[in-house]
């Protein structure tokens, strides 16, 4: 009994302790740059394998692969050292992305630095690194707002539990745009929470808010339709202050992202459409459709072809070359996105099988790419277990099913909208943000789902469906920060969620004082 | 009986009972030439990448196996005199005049039999052919050899022979009449031949010289092969086109894409459909050898599924004889055990993209594998009189799957009307096997699994009676799972009903407890 009463003391000690030097939100950032520092910068260092996509963004950023056998580690092994051109390079940009600019900024870190002939992946894992950092301490500042102690250090270990997990981590050695798709939906998703919180600088966070959706949308060409429903909530932030310089700088944004999100999608390059397109029938409408034969009726291709059903682009050996012309005039120029989605808005039944498809791969976290370099003796396509238990849970755990991904929008939505209702009742459309801004991340997430399947079939699904993870993460994250926090029921609700601060500033200056 | 006369006696039965087999047991095309494969070893200095030479090599290649010669092939920088020890032939190329001397030093050597080709021949066979060679730039030439001719062959740059001991084979005069040698001329174990372009009546002419070479007598035959049959194309439009070369009088071949997957879907039974018909007009079917894609190629997988589609082949009643595929494919052994190896018959075609000419093998030849040659570029070539010359060897003249239905009409007119004595392969010995089935031909017989192949035309079955099977779901917790699924909607409806209930109570709570306390809201 007296041991006990010890032990409870000296937790309460450490947490006066902490909160007297450490907040939550720092404490989060620093248990994420822990396991960041063990993870990517210790030996045996992990990073991910080569799925056959790096070569797009290598050499269009004056990179190459150097190591003699490196196709042999492809999908197996995650290789660090990449050669730097040393003339000039005549290779195009394959694919237009925002990642582009990390990639160089890396480089120019790494030529500044005297390592000019060969490029170390762990440069670019340390930017990645610090700015995920700052996203999570951001996340963790917003989501444990005037929590108490305990809730506050609690969330704070989950977050860490979380995005700490080295499904998410293990990006930041590669040259996959997920990186820059997770550091960007936290800090879009932290933003916009902060500025319903009031917690900072509005313009900064308006910035914030505005440059992460912009470099979000541009990291992938399946974000275009992302950048889309991130615009329309940067309209709801014209309507947020009165004053013109606000609300004109707003809009100006809320137009420029709306104009990136169309632009992302008209710079897709053809050969990386052909291989999501030739997925998106072979693997998507003909896999789902009752009649394959039939389904390809409605797009007027020869009925044929049916027999491409579970056909990958990849395939050693095919009746016709993929690549052929053969292919391409009788095959994949008589559909596009849009005549796909059209099908699948036709077919119910197909679109219901897809969507459970999607939906039974979009709780994985993780790859089966392999972590470890070659020379760390581990065999070819191993994955670390060391912070993967979030991942594995989730895996485990979450139950793969539409039915499940609708009930959790529905529930989370339900959840939030008495206050939203208060808020819109009331005329605060700050407080109202908070629906919003949680509708736009799980919309987002079922985007990136549909966008995959319709975009793609059911090819490489864990990868595409990213985005819809981290969204889930995120919101349940955030939505298990308010329940812990009671800023959704309770006694304490309304004080906790900031609307009676938002009240008395609303009474404040309707009786005229500053 | 002495134990010698027994033995003597078992000797003469054993004699008796392998005297049928040998005389009926057929032998592979190389055999029955009596002539063990020459092996050649082919060295050039360039590829000619870009020049009228390019392809040259890989000409040559088709056309020594085709031949039946082993052939390796090396660049002149690769040679070692050694090499030339375990060949008994030797062929050099000069493609590029500024390389021919660094290839004549190279085999500088040599003093087995040899056939160059190109300009700058080396002393050895200038001495031996008492040779003396000039070049003339820009002319317009005729070729002719063999009684084919062909008019207004543009070269930039020609050498020639003129003067010369030895057979000679061709002409190559120009139009201006400065120009007047043979095309070819050997002599013993050597010949020369001063130009060599593919594409035009050197091809046919240098096979004349290929063949006097190399000693091949064996008669030739000239087949007809249509490429390009998957099972994307308009398949109603091939059995037509069987009909019409079949009413033509037109035997012919036609190379068919293989299918790996879904084999069971109607499109691989109106595919099958389509290639009963053509068999049942008289048509052979050959499989082609798909070529990889830039995932690789691993034999394991190819020879898997090669197997698997002859198989359906077979069980569809089509008895294919052969296979066919790109040259480079053939030349890879990898490629060649895993997609080459179920027939002694391969019918090769030029490359599609650019491969290694350079092996580090000699290629061994197959049994039979006649030498593809465009159709168009046959009927630019005249002759003296409508009966066509025996072709120097094998000859497949190709056509590629028409784009349209005039275009296919126009080819089968021009094919009747070319007097081209289009043989039937069924009519040679040809054998094809995969892991389960067997088809051959022999004197016109077309064999599966040792019974007559059935060449019926076999109706189309109805394309009510063509869908496509679903799988079969799991049921066995069908019932359970409908009935948890009955509860949960139940109970779901009912928790749903309580929320509004207690909604409405708590509201009116809420109310009522202002109301008591005397205030107004």
């Amino acid at each position: 009994m007296n041991g006990r009463l010890r032990l409870r003391m000296r937790i309460m000690q450490t947490i006066s302790l902490l909160k007297k030097y450490i907040s939550p939100a720092t404490l989060a950032a620093l248990g994420v740059a822990l396991i960041l520092l063990i993870e990517l910068f210790v030996p045996p260092y992990i990073g991910m394998a080569d799925n056959g996509d790096y070569y797009r963004i290598l050499y269009s950023n004056g990179l190459y692969f150097n190591m003699p056998d490196y196709t042999s580690q492809t999908l197996g092994y995650f290789v660090k050292t990449f050669g730097i051109f040393q003339y000039y390079n005549e290779n195009s940009a394959l694919l237009w992305s925002s990642q582009t600019m990390f990639v160089r900024l890396s480089l120019g870190i790494s030529q500044l630095f005297g390592s000019d002939q060969q490029f170390d992946i762990r440069i670019q894992g340390a930017l990645y690194s610090v700015l995920y950092v700052g996203a999570v301490y951001l996340l963790v500042k917003a989501s444990t707002w005037k929590a108490s102690r305990r809730a506050g250090y609690g969330l704070a270990a989950a977050a860490i539990f979380v995005f700490g997990d080295i499904g998410y981590l293990a990006y930041f050695n590669s040259f996959y745009g997920e990186s820059v798709v997770l550091i960007m939906l936290l800090y879009l998703f932290s933003a916009a929470m902060l500025l319903y919180q009031r917690q900072n600088n509005d313009y900064f966070l308006l910035f914030l808010f505005g440059a992460s959706a912009m470099i979000l949308t541009t990291s992938k060409q399946q974000n275009a339709p992302i950048g889309l429903i991130v615009g329309l909530v940067a309209v709801l932030f014209v309507f947020m202050r009165k004053e013109k310089i606000f609300r004109t700088l707003a809009g100006l944004q809320a137009v420029v992202l709306l104009l990136t999100a169309v632009g992302t999608y008209a710079l897709i390059p053809e050969q990386f459409v052909n291989i999501n397109k030739y997925h998106a029938m072979t693997r998507g409408v003909l896999m789902t459709a009752n009649n394959p034969e039939e389904a390809l009726k409605f797009f007027g291709i020869d009925k044929q072809f049916a027999v491409l059903k579970g056909e990958i682009y990849y395939n050693q050996f095919a009746p016709i070359p993929v690549e052929s012309v053969e292919m391409q005039e009788q095959f994949l120029d008589k559909y596009g996105f849009p005549s796909i989605a059209r099908y699948y808005l036709t077919h119910p039944g197909a679109a219901s099988r897809i969507f459970e498809t999607a939906a039974h791969n979009a709780f994985s976290n993780r790859t089966k790419l392999g972590n470890y370099e070659e020379s760390a003796g581990k065999p070819f396509g191993a994955r670390t277990a060391a912070f993967s238990g979030y991942s594995y849970l989730k895996e485990l755990a979450a139950p793969k099913t539409s039915g499940f991904v609708v009930l959790w929008m529905v529930v989370i939505a339900g959840l939030y909208a008495p206050s939203f209702y208060r808020a819109v009742k009331e005329r605060s459309l700050r407080r109202a943000l908070r629906l919003p801004v949680i509708l736009m991340m799980m919309l987002s997430g079922l985007c990136a789902m549909a966008v995959s399947v319709i975009g793609a079939g059911d090819a490489d699904l864990a990868k595409h469906e990213f985005l819809f993870a981290v969204a889930f993460d995120l919101v349940t994250f955030w939505t298990i920060a308010d329940c812990a926090c009671r800023r959704l029921w309770g006694p304490n609700a309304k004080k906790n969620s900031g609307e009676e601060d938002e009240g008395s500033l609303l009474a404040q200056q309707q009786g005229g004082q500053p | 009986m002495s134990r010698f006369a027994a033995l003597k006696m078992w000797l003469l039965m054993l004699l008796c009972l392998s005297l049928p087999a040998a005389v009926l047991a057929p032998v592979p095309a190389a055999a029955q030439e009596g002539a063990k494969p020459a092996s050649v070893l082919l060295v050039y200095d360039s590829l000619g990448v870009d020049t009228p030479a390019a392809g040259s090599i890989e000409a040559l290649q088709r056309l020594l196996l085709s031949l039946g010669a082993t052939v390796r092939t090396i660049p002149s920088d690769h040679y070692e005199p050694a090499m030339a020890g375990d060949y008994c032939k030797l062929i050099t190329v000069c493609n590029t005049e500024d390389l021919c001397g660094l290839l004549a030093n190279d085999v500088a050597g040599y003093t087995g039999d040899w056939l160059h080709i190109g300009p700058n021949p080396p002393d050895a066979l200038r001495g031996k052919l008492a040779l003396r060679t000039e070049t003339a730039s820009r002319q317009s030439i005729k070729l002719s050899a063999g009684g084919f001719a062909q008019d207004h062959v543009f070269v930039s740059r020609l050498p020639f022979i003129a003067e010369g001991k030895g057979e000679t084979y061709g002409q190559m005069a120009s139009s201006e009449g400065t120009v007047h040698a043979p095309f070819g001329i050997s002599s013993g174990g050597y010949a020369y031949v001063p130009y060599f372009e593919p594409g035009n009546l050197s091809e046919i002419a240098i096979a004349y010289v290929l063949r006097a070479w190399l000693g091949a007598e064996a008669p030739t035959q000239s087949y007809l092969l249509i490429r390009g049959v998957t099972p994307f194309i308009d398949l109603d439009r091939l059995e037509a086109l069987s009909e019409q070369l079949y009413d033509a009088g037109i035997p012919f071949l036609v190379s068919v894409s293989p299918l790996f997957n879904n084999t069971d879907y109607p499109a691989m039974q109106r595919y099958m459909t389509a290639l009963q018909t053509v068999q049942s007009y008289n048509g052979t079917v050959l499989v082609n050898v798909p070529p990889p894609s830039s995932m690789g190629q691993d034999a394991s997988i190819l020879k898997g599924q090669m197997d698997g589609f002859l198989n359906h082949l077979a069980e569809a009643g089509i008895a294919p004889l052969g296979m066919s595929g790109e040259l480079k494919r053939a030349q890879e052994q990898v490629a060649r055990d895993a997609g080459f190896a179920f027939s002694d018959t391969a019918l090769l075609l030029p490359n599609e993209a650019g491969g290694s000419a350079a092996q580090s093998e000699a290629v061994q030849p197959f049994a039979s594998s006649p030498y593809s040659l465009p159709a168009e570029m046959l009927l630019q070539i005249s002759r003296g009189n409508k009966i066509w010359p025996a072709f120097p060897v094998n000859l497949a003249v190709t056509l590629d799957w028409f784009e349209s239905e005039a275009a296919q009409d126009d080819a089968v007119q021009s094919m009747a009307g070319s007097w081209l004595p289009f043989a039937d392969f069924k009519s040679g010995v040809h054998r094809l096997g995969s892991n389960a089935h067997k088809s051959e031909s022999l004197d016109g017989a077309l064999l599966l699994d040792g019974k007559p192949a059935d060449l019926q035309d076999l109706a189309n079955p109805a394309e009510d009676e063509l869908t496509v099977k679903q799988p079969v779901q799991e049921e066995s917790f069908h019932l359970l799972f409908s009935v948890q699924s009955r509860i949960l909607i139940v109970l779901i409806i009912t928790t749903l009903m309580l929320f509004v209930v207690f909604l409405t109570i708590g509201y009116r709570l809420y109310k009522k407890k202002y109301y008591k306390s005397g205030g107004s809201l």
